[in-house]
């Protein structure tokens, strides 16, 4: 069957059969090709589906950030709330060949995380931060571990003396300032400050980080 | 050359670092911008990015992830459900539609050719969901929604009461005349109701031909279901209009609109005009 219309400037002529995705699958009429996308491309081309996966899959991850910057208090839930809607309204943005979504998705959380601490008047959460009342979760980081950048910052930080590990992580992960922690490892501030440069130039240079149309800056 | 071996002035690395570990103050972050100038390698987010990771990484290692709360999982997700119960993206909006776009349509099926339905009129202040909402876009727009037949008054009320509704946005349409289309499709499997939104879409003449939907049934694959046949008339802006099933949809995949002879056809030759498909 064929019809022939002329409707404003439309004309529909001869109809080629159809072409459908199949389940798992979605179509890109711009480049007639259907593929499979990942859990921020459908997010944003408006797949609600995607969000509760994706929650699922870094829930925990951007949970665990938030709460070494933040602690418990409520200002964690608050953060982790403002960071997913972030990451929502960022989705657009993604690119797959420029890098892991688990990262996309910890550039956005850590951004996010220093603005609230500088703005909470970076106070540390250490204090408040109990490991024996976390609810640890073995299988997010089996997954997380499965990721291939994951992988190799993971095997960096392994090869590195246990001292610049550790103050790599009290600057990283719990925001001391580099005063901060030469008052409490009894170091001197330029030492510190000369460890946790090093320690993140060697991950740097291991992981080739080179992502210039992905810039999250902040709002 | 990647950003990692990118010869760095030292006063811009000890910024760069700085910022990604703590955050700067106004004078340090004046004077990064300063020194990055338009960043055309990508060096602030280099940065970052590494430290993120890095921050993954050590708590990878130290087997430190914690469980998010069920209740603040539940708090997003709402939270993202009510911004996003409107409008599937900011783009997807005709923020030009005023009152004179209120106009009477007519529905109808490619079995019966009857009018069906009855319509209203809304006028309802929208934000996009969290993607919109992130653009800071607060659109007002006017909608014309009809009613489906299987009872459920209008969009809002079905994504409203559905707990299982899905709102996926018409990609793109890459059909010549048909590029400017926008809006999205709303469906409950629980309820076998739905609705179109369509902004764009160029006017038909019914007597010519009728525009008809079809819904791809990953239970029922090959052969998509009739979702009904429908008329843009000339001036609409937006409408809302309900889609008529023929068949019970149970896994729909894609939803798509072709221009059909009037009455509809029962087997579709295409081609697709606007599309919108579930990536899951």
């Amino acid at each position: 069957m064929a019809v022939n219309v002329m409707m404003n400037t439309v004309t529909a002529e001869k109809l080629p059969a159809l072409k459908l995705p199949r389940a798992g699958e979605y179509y890109q009429p711009e480049r007639g090709i259907l593929l499979s996308s990942t859990l921020l491309e459908k997010i944003a081309q408006g797949d609600q589906s995607a969000v509760g996966k994706c929650l699922d899959q870094y829930g925990d991850l951007v949970w665990s950030l938030a709460r070494r910057f933040l602690g418990m208090s409520p200002d964690a839930e608050d953060a982790v709330q403002d960071i997913f809607i972030e990451i929502w309204s960022s989705a657009e943005r993604y690119r797959p060949e420029a890098g892991s979504e688990v990262t996309f998705i910890a550039t956005i959380a850590r951004r996010r995380l220093i603005d609230r601490l500088r703005k909470k008047g970076r106070t540390p959460a250490s204090e408040e931060y109990d490991e024996g009342i976390a609810a640890q979760n073995p299988a997010t980081v089996n997954k997380l571990t499965e990721n291939a950048e994951v992988q190799n910052v993971v095997e960096v930080l392994e090869d590195m003396p246990d001292e610049q590990r550790d103050i790599l992580s009290l600057s990283i992960c719990q925001g001391y300032s580099h005063s901060e922690i030469a008052d409490m490892l009894d170091m001197p501030l330029g030492t510190v400050k000369t460890r946790v440069r090093r320690g993140l130039m060697q991950i740097r240079e291991k992981l080739e980080i080179d992502p210039p149309d992905q810039k999250e800056r902040s709002a | 050359m990647s950003a990692s071996q990118i010869k760095i002035d030292p006063r811009l690395e000890e910024l760069l670092v700085d910022q990604a570990l703590f955050g700067l103050d106004e004078n340090d972050e004046s004077e990064l911008r300063e020194l990055l100038g338009d960043d055309p390698d990508g060096l602030e987010n280099s940065f970052m990015a590494t430290a993120a990771l890095a921050q993954v990484g050590l708590l990878s290692g130290q087997q430190s992830v914690e469980k998010m709360p069920g209740r603040l999982r539940s708090d997003i997700l709402s939270k993202t459900a009510a911004n996003s119960s409107t409008v599937a993206s900011a783009e997807a909006l005709d923020d030009n539609l005023d009152d004179n776009n209120v106009v009477r349509l007519s529905s109808t099926t490619a079995s019966s050719g009857t009018a069906t339905a009855r319509q209203s009129r809304s006028v309802t202040a929208k934000l996009g969901w969290a993607l919109a909402a992130a653009f800071a876009l607060a659109l007002v727009f006017v909608q014309v929604e009809q009613t489906s037949p299987e009872g459920v008054a209008t969009r809002s009320e079905l994504i409203a009461t559905a707990s299982d509704t899905v709102v996926i946005p018409w990609a793109r349409p890459a059909s010549a005349g048909y590029e400017q289309v926008r809006g999205d499709v709303v469906w409950s499997d629980t309820r076998q109701s739905g609705f179109m939104r369509l902004a764009g879409l160029p006017a038909n003449d019914p007597a010519v031909a009728q525009y008809q939907l079809w819904i791809v049934d990953a239970d029922r694959s090959p052969q998509p279901v009739d979702g009904g046949v429908f008329d843009m008339p000339a001036g609409t802006g937006e409408v809302v209009i309900p889609i008529d099933a023929k068949l019970a949809v149970n896994a729909p995949t894609v939803f798509a609109i072709t221009l059909e002879q009037p009455g509809g056809v029962v087997v579709s030759a295409g081609p697709l005009l606007v599309i919108a498909a579930s990536g899951s």
